[in-house]
């Protein structure tokens, strides 16, 4: 089986403070892949490890390796720039930039010097599903949509890169249920084109929308495998106990 | 980690759920035992109180479904939580089903009234007691989610249905010497085939533990 991204013995420090421990995930292409544990388990940390986020961060030190279609994202002379067009993300608050509609979805094509603005700004906001919302207004401030247009026009923004993978963390914990429906059809939908990967604190969630689940406790991968399984049998006590809500 | 308040009582009422189901089961076992010696001995005073008594063993499975479905809707349960939802639901279905097959070999002893036995009950009492064991031994393995048990315990389910054929040949007999014994025979043969009922259902109750406790879905029957 090949994966579109896989970690390796990924270990990550926050200083001293080991946030990740020995991680090898693989992630399969087209499917939708949730990250789900509590709190300060790692798993914010470890998919902002995947289009290398962390390095914005001080004293982060990254150890082992991620293979993005079978290249070492943390290689020697990776351009990281490309990399996170590749690998588009997605965060926990809707964040639009101070601009129109148009503007957010135009952003990043205008600076790769993209040609076609306008086409790439309708299939963008399409593939999120939101044009046939603002269409009639793609002038007026992103600022002034709901949370969900926000999430949606931000996704569109991720989208208008054409990335081959899209990171979600936790796109729907400021969201309504409506408009958290709204963002899980339409990842149901991105799945033909795009490999998604999701944290969530949602099992419900995670249980709806993905294929496969891992579990993350403490830094640690606990235990990964096919999303209906993990909730109707998981192998590990510890996930068992987490996803039942009985810790420890 | 803690467990929220919430959660432990949400844990307290699956426990329950347990709890319920194996009251169910001992009203339905004894269900299972009085009409059959209420139709040995004739007392329709005993037939009548298996139908009486019928309505508690709908109730209390009424309030093991209502519960069921509180937890799935306010608590969207996961897992083993989960499958023992189900489970429980699917057990409570098959007792409630036994107890019917209870009530309706009470109306035979209803229908026959004083009526002589065409024949001394030999097999079909000693089906029921088989039928009680299994019932008692899969409630132990409900209780202490053993899943082997649980499989063992349909084992007894062949010696219900071997059982059952004789019951069936010896009353075919009489018949066949006897043409007058036609309508109590066909009454015997239903109880007959009331009671290898309750062994399949008591079959299914297996098959429900051995899904709660390993989410297997196996043919136990």
């Amino acid at each position: 089986m090949s994966f579109k991204i896989e970690s390796k013995n990924l270990n990550l420090w926050y200083g001293e403070k080991q946030a990740l421990k020995n991680i090898n995930l693989g992630v399969l292409e087209n499917k939708i892949t949730a990250l789900i544990g509590p709190s300060g388990c790692g798993k914010s940390t470890y998919i902002r490890c995947l289009n290398r986020m962390n390095d914005l961060i001080d004293k982060v030190r990254v150890d082992g390796e991620v293979l993005y279609e079978g290249t070492n994202i943390y290689g020697k002379d990776v351009d990281v720039v490309e990399i996170r067009k590749r690998i588009g993300m997605v965060f926990q608050k809707p964040n639009p930039f101070p601009m129109s509609i148009y503007d957010n979805t135009a952003y990043g094509p205008r600076i790769h010097g993209a040609n076609n603005i306008d086409k790439i700004v309708e299939r963008s906001l399409k593939d999120a599903a939101l044009w046939e919302e603002v269409s009639d207004r793609l002038d007026v401030p992103a600022m002034g949509l709901s949370g969900g247009q926000q999430q949606r026009l931000c996704i569109a923004r991720t989208l208008a890169m054409r990335p081959d993978v899209i990171l979600f963390d936790e796109p729907c914990s400021a969201l309504d249920p409506i408009s958290t429906s709204k963002i899980e059809s339409l990842m149901d939908g991105l799945k033909e084109k795009y490999t998604q990967i999701i944290v969530t604190h949602n099992m419900q969630q995670a249980a709806r929308i993905s294929d496969y689940t891992a579990y993350f406790l403490l830094g640690e991968l606990i235990e990964v495998g096919e999303t209906k399984r993990l909730f109707e049998m998981p192998k590990e006590k510890s996930t068992e106990d987490y996803i039942t809500g009985r810790f420890g | 980690m803690e467990i929220s308040p919430s959660r432990e009582k949400y844990h307290r009422q699956l426990d329950d759920l347990k709890v319920f189901t194996e009251s169910l089961a001992d009203q339905v076992s004894t269900a299972i035992e009085q009409s059959i010696t209420s139709l040995e001995e004739s007392n329709l005073d005993l037939a009548k109180d298996v139908i009486q008594r019928d309505q508690l063993v709908d109730e209390l499975n009424q309030k093991i479904e209502k519960r069921c479905t509180e937890l799935l809707v306010l608590q969207q349960p996961m897992a083993k939580d989960l499958r023992m939802i189900i489970g429980v639901l699917k057990i409570g279905i098959d007792l409630e089903r036994i107890g019917d097959l209870a009530v309706d070999v009470a109306r035979v002893t209803i229908q026959l009234r004083d009526k002589a036995r065409i024949a001394k009950l030999e097999y079909i009492p000693r089906m029921a007691d088989t039928a009680r064991k299994m019932l008692d031994q899969a409630m132990e393995a409900l209780k202490n989610d053993d899943a082997d048990l649980a499989r063992q315990t349909t084992k007894w389910d062949y010696e219900i249905d071997g059982l059952y054929v004789k019951a069936r040949d010896q009353l075919l007999k009489i018949v066949i010497e006897n043409p007058k014994f036609i309508d109590d025979a066909i009454s015997l043969l239903m109880v007959n085939r009331q009671i290898e009922r309750a062994g399949d259902h008591i079959c299914n109750i297996c098959e429900a533990i051995v899904y709660m406790v390993e989410a297997k879905r196996e043919h136990l029957n």
